[in-house]
C-alpha cells in the first residue's frame, strides 16, 4: 500500500477567494467591497501524509477547505488533482472532483440530516458515485471507522448517536466515495476532550491504510504537531509559515506563529504565561492592512512591513515563512 | 478482578437503548389525545360528507309544508322558512365545503412549495422577484380580492371558487417555506450533501423538503380552514352559486330570511358550529404532525430509569466546619440538582462538596454532561425549571459576619448577593449582553441598582475605571454590543462582573468561543485583576490543560459528581482517578516526545441512563467487579499524607477494596 509520495495528489496554486459584501452597502458606497477571505494560498497534499492548516477563526482556513472541496468557486488560482485541473462547482465535472476530494465537517451534530437514517447517509454517496449499495458495503464502511457491531447503526437516526459516533459516520460517508484526498475541517473541536484522540487516531490510521492525502484544519497547534507531518500557519487569509510540524513548533519563525504558540494552553508552563495583553486582535478582511497583514500587531514591524507584502523565504529545507525579518538576508530574530 | 476489556482499538459501544423505542413509537404522534380527537372529528365530517347525502335521502332543496320547524325526529336540524330539511343541507354542505377546502389547500400548497423552495434555494434575483410577488399577494386583503375575482368570473361553481381561494391563500405558506429553505440551505448537512456530489434537485426534494414537512402540513391544514372560511364568506355574501348547498350558502339563506330575528337558531347554528368544529379538529391534528414528521420528537419523554438499590462505600462524610479556619469563602455541601421530577428525574449534580477559599482560583473540569455548568447555575441560583436543587447547602462566608445559606436567601437578599458579592461571566458574550443598550448603560445598571448613593458623575467615573481595568478603550462606552469584537464583548462582560468588586467571580467557559490568542489575553487579564483585587474565581471549563496552568486547585467532575480534587500541580503530576489520568492523556502537548495518545474509550455518560456503580466504570481500564455495584465517594484514604488536599472517588484507593 505504500506509494511514492513525491508526486502531489492535490496541488493548489495562488488561490484567491473574495466574497462580495452585502449588495446594498456596496451600492451605497459606490464601490465593490469584498472580504479577502483567502489570498495567494499555495499548498500541496501528498498521499499517506497529513498536512495541518492552523489558524484562528476568520483566518480563511475553512474557506480553503470549501474551495478545495469544490463547494465554492475560486476567484482565481488553480486546483489540480493528479495533474488535472479541477473545473466547475456543479454538474459532471464537480461530481468527478468530489469523487476524489471529500470533506469532513466540524459539527457532527449538524452535518447529518436529522430525518435520514445512518444507512441512507452512507448509501447516497455510494449510489452517486456508482458503487454497489449492498448492506455489506455499508457494513464495511462502518467497520472502517470502528463502529461495531455495524448492523446496529444502520437503522438509527443521527439524534440517537453520540458526537463521537456521528463524526465517525461522517468520516465513513466521506470514505464512501473512495476519495484520494480527505479534507477534515476541525473534525474534533466540537467533541469532548476524552474522545478527540480516538477520532484523530482513526483518521491517522485511515491515512496510512487507504493512502489518503489529508488536510487537517485546526486552531489547535498542539494537535497539528501530534497529528500532521507538515504544518501551515494561516493569518488573515494568507499562509505565513509552513514546514515540518515538529520544527515549526519548536523553532517558529514568523512572529504570529510565535504568538500563537505562546498563547496555546501549556500545562508545563508555570503561572499565567507570557503577558500578551497588547497583542491586539485580527484585522478586518474587508479592508485588510497593506503590506504584511500582521504588521499592526507585530512587535518587530518595520517600515517595509506596512507597505509591501513579504515574499517567501526558505529558512531550512521545507521550512519557509513570509516575513521581512528573514527575507533581506539579515540575521534571523532569535527564537524565544 | 473482572477487568473491563475496553482499551485498545476503541470500538464504539453500540448506541443507547432509547433507540429501540424510537421506531416503535413511530406513531407516537397519533397517540396523543389531541390528535386523536382532531382525527375523530375530521373523520365524522369526511364520512358525513362522503356518505351522508346517500343515506339521508331527503332532497335539501325540496320544499315542504313543515315551515320553520325546530329540530325533531323527522328533521334533525329543523326546517327552513320554505320547509327545506336543514340536516340534508348541512350534509351536502359538508361535502361542498370539504371539497372546496381540500382542493384549494392542495393547489395553494403546491403553489407555495414551488415558489418557496425555488426562492429559498436558488436565491439571488429569482428570490427577490418571487418574494416580491408573494409579498404583494400577502398584503392584498384576501376577502376583497376574492370578492373582486369572484365577481368577474364566468362560472361560480365550487372548482372556480377553490381556484380563486388558492390564488389568495398561497403567499403565506410560500413566505414561510422560503424562510425555512433559506435557513436549512445554510445548514452543514446540506453542504455535506453537496460535498458528496448530490444533484441540486435531489438535495431540494430529499434533504430540504422532508425537513419542512411539518410546516408544509400545518400550512396545508390551515389553508383548508382558510378556504372553508373564505368559501363560507363568499357564499354568505351571495358571491358563489347560491343554489349549491354549502355551509356559507345555508347562512346566506338564513340571513336573507331573518332567521336571527325570528329566533330560528337551528337554521344558522349548525353550519356555524360545523365551521368552528372543523377548524378545531384541524388545529388538533396539527399538534400531532410535528411529532410524526420529526424523528427526534418520536421518542417522548425520558427513558425510564432502572431503579436499583445503590450501595454507598462510606457513610456521608462529616463536613468539618471549614469556615472556622477563616479563609473559606464559599462552601458547597451535598448539593444535588435534578432536572425533572419523580423516577425520571435526571441527577445532573449528584452530591457535590466543594470549598472555595478567599482569593483562590478553583478550576472545575468536566466534559459534556458532567454537570459543571449546572453546578455554576446552582451556585448562582440561576437554575431554571425543570432544574431544581433537591438537597444540599451553599454557604457563603462574608468577611464580617457568619455564614449565609445562598439557597435560603430571599429574592431581595439574592439580588444584593448576586453581582455585589458573586458575579458570573458566561460563555456566550453576545447572548449575555443586551443588544439594544449601549455598554455605558449596561455597566451603569448595576451601579444604579447596587450603589444608591452614587451621583451620575461618580457612576461615569467608575464605568471608565472598570473599562480601563479590563482593557477596553473608554471611547467604546457608547458602543452597542454588535459593534464590538468577540474579545471586546467578553471584556465588557468581565467589566460588568467586576464593577461592584465582588468576592467571587464564576466563569463558565468564558473563553471557549474565542481564539487562542484572545483567550490568552483575557485570562491573563482576569488573573492580573485577581491579584490586584483579591477576588476568588470559580473557573468552569472542559479544557483541563488550561486549568492546570491557571488554577490553584482543580475539581474534576464526571456524571454529576466530583471524582477527584487536588492542587493543580498535584493533579498534573500524579492524577489518581483513571478518568483524570485519561483526560490528562487526551490532549497533545507542545513539548516533549511525540508519543501515541489514546484518549478515553467510549463516550461521556448519558445521565438519563444511570448505572448502579461508578459512572466511569464502562470506560475504565482498571474497573473491578465492585465498580459495577458501588458508587465510590470522595475521600483521601490511601493517598500520600503529604497531599492532604488530594481526594479521589475511586475504589482503587479505598480501604478493603482493590489496590
Amino acid at each position: 500500500m505504500t506509494t511514492q509520495s513525491d508526486q502531489p495528489v492535490l496541488e493548489a496554486r495562488d488561490l484567491i477567494k473574495h466574497f462580495p459584501v452585502h449588495r446594498l452597502r456596496r451600492r451605497l458606497r459606490g464601490r465593490a467591497e469584498v472580504v479577502h477571505a483567502v489570498d495567494d494560498v499555495t499548498l500541496t497534499l501528498r498521499s499517506g501524509e497529513v498536512t495541518a492548516l492552523v489558524g484562528e477563526s476568520g483566518s480563511g482556513k475553512s474557506t480553503i477547505a470549501r474551495l478545495l472541496a469544490g463547494l465554492y468557486p475560486v476567484t482565481s488560482g488553480t486546483i489540480e488533482i493528479d495533474g488535472a485541473t479541477a473545473r466547475g462547482t456543479r454538474g459532471r465535472h464537480f461530481r468527478e472532483h468530489v469523487r476524489r476530494v471529500q470533506l469532513v465537517f466540524q459539527d457532527p451534530f449538524g452535518s447529518l440530516n436529522p430525518i435520514h437514517t445512518i444507512a441512507y447517509h452512507l448509501r447516497r454517496p455510494l449510489k452517486v458515485h456508482g458503487y454497489p449499495t449492498t448492506r455489506a458495503a455499508l457494513v464495511e464502511l462502518l467497520e472502517q471507522v470502528n463502529l461495531t457491531p455495524a448492523e446496529q447503526f444502520l437503522t438509527k437516526f443521527p439524534h440517537e448517536l453520540s458526537g463521537g459516533q456521528l463524526q465517525r459516520i461522517a468520516i465513513a460517508r466521506a470514505l464512501a466515495a473512495k476519495p484520494k484526498v480527505l479534507l477534515a475541517d476541525e473534525p474534533v473541536s466540537m467533541l469532548d476532550v476524552s474522545i478527540r484522540l480516538g477520532i484523530l487516531n482513526l483518521l491517522a490510521g485511515l491515512v496510512k491504510s487507504l493512502d489518503l492525502a489529508m488536510l487537517y484544519i485546526t486552531h489547535d497547534i498542539a494537535s497539528a504537531r501530534y497529528f500532521a507531518s507538515t504544518t501551515l500557519v494561516m493569518y488573515a487569509g494568507r499562509v505565513i509559515e509552513g514546514g515540518p510540524s515538529e520544527e515549526l513548533v519548536q523553532q517558529p519563525a514568523h512572529p504570529y506563529t510565535r504568538l500563537l504558540l505562546e498563547s496555546a494552553p501549556d500545562p508545563d508552563r508555570a503561572g499565567t504565561g507570557p503577558d500578551l495583553l497588547d497583542a491586539g486582535e485580527p484585522p478586518s478582511l474587508v479592508d485588510p492592512p497593506a503590506g504584511c497583514r500582521f504588521h499592526p500587531r507585530c512587535p518587530h514591524a518595520m517600515d517595509i512591513c506596512r507597505t509591501e507584502a513579504p515574499g517567501t523565504t526558505e529558512l531550512r529545507p521545507g521550512h519557509w515563512t513570509k516575513c521581512w525579518l528573514y527575507s533581506a538576508s539579515t540575521e534571523p530574530v532569535p527564537a524565544r | 478482578m473482572a477487568v473491563q476489556a475496553v482499551a485498545g482499538a476503541t470500538p464504539e459501544p453500540a448506541a443507547r437503548p432509547e433507540a429501540v423505542a424510537a421506531r416503535r413509537s413511530w406513531f407516537a404522534g397519533l397517540r396523543s389525545a389531541k390528535t386523536i380527537t382532531g382525527l375523530a372529528i375530521l373523520g365524522v365530517f369526511v364520512v358525513a360528507g362522503a356518505f351522508g347525502p346517500m343515506v339521508w335521502r331527503t332532497d335539501p332543496s325540496a320544499l315542504s309544508d313543515d315551515v320553520l320547524q325546530p329540530p325533531s325526529g323527522a328533521h334533525w336540524f329543523g326546517t327552513t322558512q320554505t320547509g327545506q330539511d336543514i340536516f340534508a343541507q348541512v350534509l351536502v354542505g359538508t361535502r361542498v365545503s370539504l371539497l372546496v377546502g381540500v382542493t384549494a389547500a392542495v393547489m395553494a400548497t403546491v403553489l407555495s412549495l414551488i415558489v418557496g423552495l425555488t426562492a429559498g434555494y436558488v436565491g439571488g434575483l429569482t428570490d427577490e422577484l418571487l418574494s416580491a410577488l408573494a409579498n404583494v399577494f400577502l398584503v392584498i386583503p384576501a376577502l376583497p380580492l376574492v370578492v373582486v375575482l369572484a365577481g368577474y368570473l364566468p362560472t361560480r361553481g365550487s372548482l372556480t371558487v377553490a381556484v380563486v381561494i388558492s390564488l389568495t391563500g398561497w403567499s403565506w405558506g410560500a413566505r414561510i417555506l422560503r424562510a425555512q429553505t433559506l435557513s436549512i440551505r445554510r445548514r452543514d448537512f446540506i453542504e455535506a450533501a453537496r460535498a458528496t456530489g448530490e444533484r441540486p434537485a435531489r438535495i431540494l426534494l430529499f434533504e430540504i423538503l422532508p425537513n419542512e414537512m411539518a410546516i408544509v402540513a400545518s400550512s396545508f391544514l390551515f389553508t383548508i380552514v382558510f378556504a372553508i372560511l373564505t368559501q363560507a364568506g363568499l357564499a354568505f355574501l351571495g358571491l358563489s352559486d347560491v343554489t349549491t348547498w354549502s355551509w356559507g350558502g345555508i347562512l346566506y339563506w338564513a340571513q336573507n330570511n331573518q332567521a336571527l330575528q325570528s329566533g330560528a337558531w337551528w337554521w344558522f347554528v349548525p353550519p356555524g358550529l360545523c365551521i368552528a368544529l372543523i377548524g378545531t379538529a384541524l388545529a388538533f391534528v396539527n399538534f400531532g404532525i410535528d411529532e410524526y414528521v420529526n424523528p427526534r420528537l418520536r421518542v417522548r419523554g425520558f427513558h425510564p430509569r432502572k431503579s436499583r438499590r445503590v450501595r454507598r462505600t462510606a457513610p456521608k462524610q462529616v463536613v468539618q466546619d471549614a469556615g472556622a479556619a477563616g479563609d473559606v469563602l464559599l462552601e458547597v455541601t451535598g448539593l444535588r440538582v435534578d432536572y425533572g421530577d419523580g423516577p425520571n428525574a435526571v441527577h445532573a449534580v449528584d452530591g457535590v462538596d466543594l470549598v472555595l477559599r478567599r482569593g483562590e482560583v478553583l478550576g472545575v473540569a468536566g466534559e459534556s454532561g458532567s454537570g459543571k455548568s449546572t453546578l455554576a447555575y446552582a451556585i448562582t441560583r440561576l437554575l431554571r425549571p425543570p432544574g431544581q436543587v433537591v438537597a444540599g447547602e451553599i454557604r457563603y462566608w462574608p468577611t464580617s459576619a457568619g455564614p449565609v445559606d445562598v439557597l435560603k436567601m430571599s429574592d431581595a437578599e439574592l439580588r444584593a448577593f448576586r453581582w455585589a458579592q458573586l458575579a458570573i461571566v458566561f460563555q456566550s458574550a453576545m447572548n449575555s449582553l443586551n443588544p439594544v443598550l449601549r455598554l455605558r448603560e449596561q455597566l451603569g445598571d448595576a451601579l444604579i441598582d447596587h450603589g444608591p448613593g452614587m451621583t451620575p458623575g461618580q457612576r461615569q467615573k467608575r464605568i471608565a475605571e472598570v473599562m480601563t481595568m479590563v482593557g477596553l478603550p473608554t471611547d467604546r462606552a457608547d458602543a452597542y454590543p454588535h459593534e464590538l469584537s468577540g474579545g471586546m464583548r467578553q471584556r465588557a462582560l468581565i467589566a460588568m462582573a467586576l464593577v461592584l468588586e465582588p468576592d467571587i467571580l464564576v466563569l463558565d467557559e468564558p473563553t471557549t468561543a474565542l481564539d487562542v490568542v484572545v483567550q490568552r489575553q483575557i485570562l491573563t487579564k482576569i488573573m492580573n485583576l485577581r491579584e490586584q483585587l483579591g477576588f476568588a474565581v470559580v473557573f468552569i471549563t472542559h479544557d483541563l490543560s488550561l486549568l492546570i496552568e491557571v488554577a490553584d486547585r482543580i475539581a474534576v467532575m464526571y456524571a454529576g459528581r466530583i471524582i477527584e480534587t487536588s492542587t493543580a500541580k498535584q493533579l498534573y503530576e500524579a492524577p489518581r482517578h483513571p478518568y483524570s489520568d485519561g483526560l490528562l492523556h487526551s490532549f497533545p502537548l507542545l513539548h516533549g516526545p511525540r508519543r501515541v495518545l489514546t484518549g478515553i474509550p467510549g463516550a461521556p455518560p448519558d445521565l438519563r441512563l444511570r448505572s448502579a456503580g461508578c459512572a466511569f466504570q464502562p470506560r475504565c481500564t482498571q474497573a473491578m467487579a465492585a465498580c459495577t455495584t458501588t458508587i465510590p465517594l470522595l475521600s483521601a484514604t490511601n493517598l500520600p499524607t503529604e497531599a492532604p488536599d488530594h481526594q479521589v472517588a475511586c475504589l482503587l484507593y479505598q480501604d478493603g477494596e482493590g489496590r
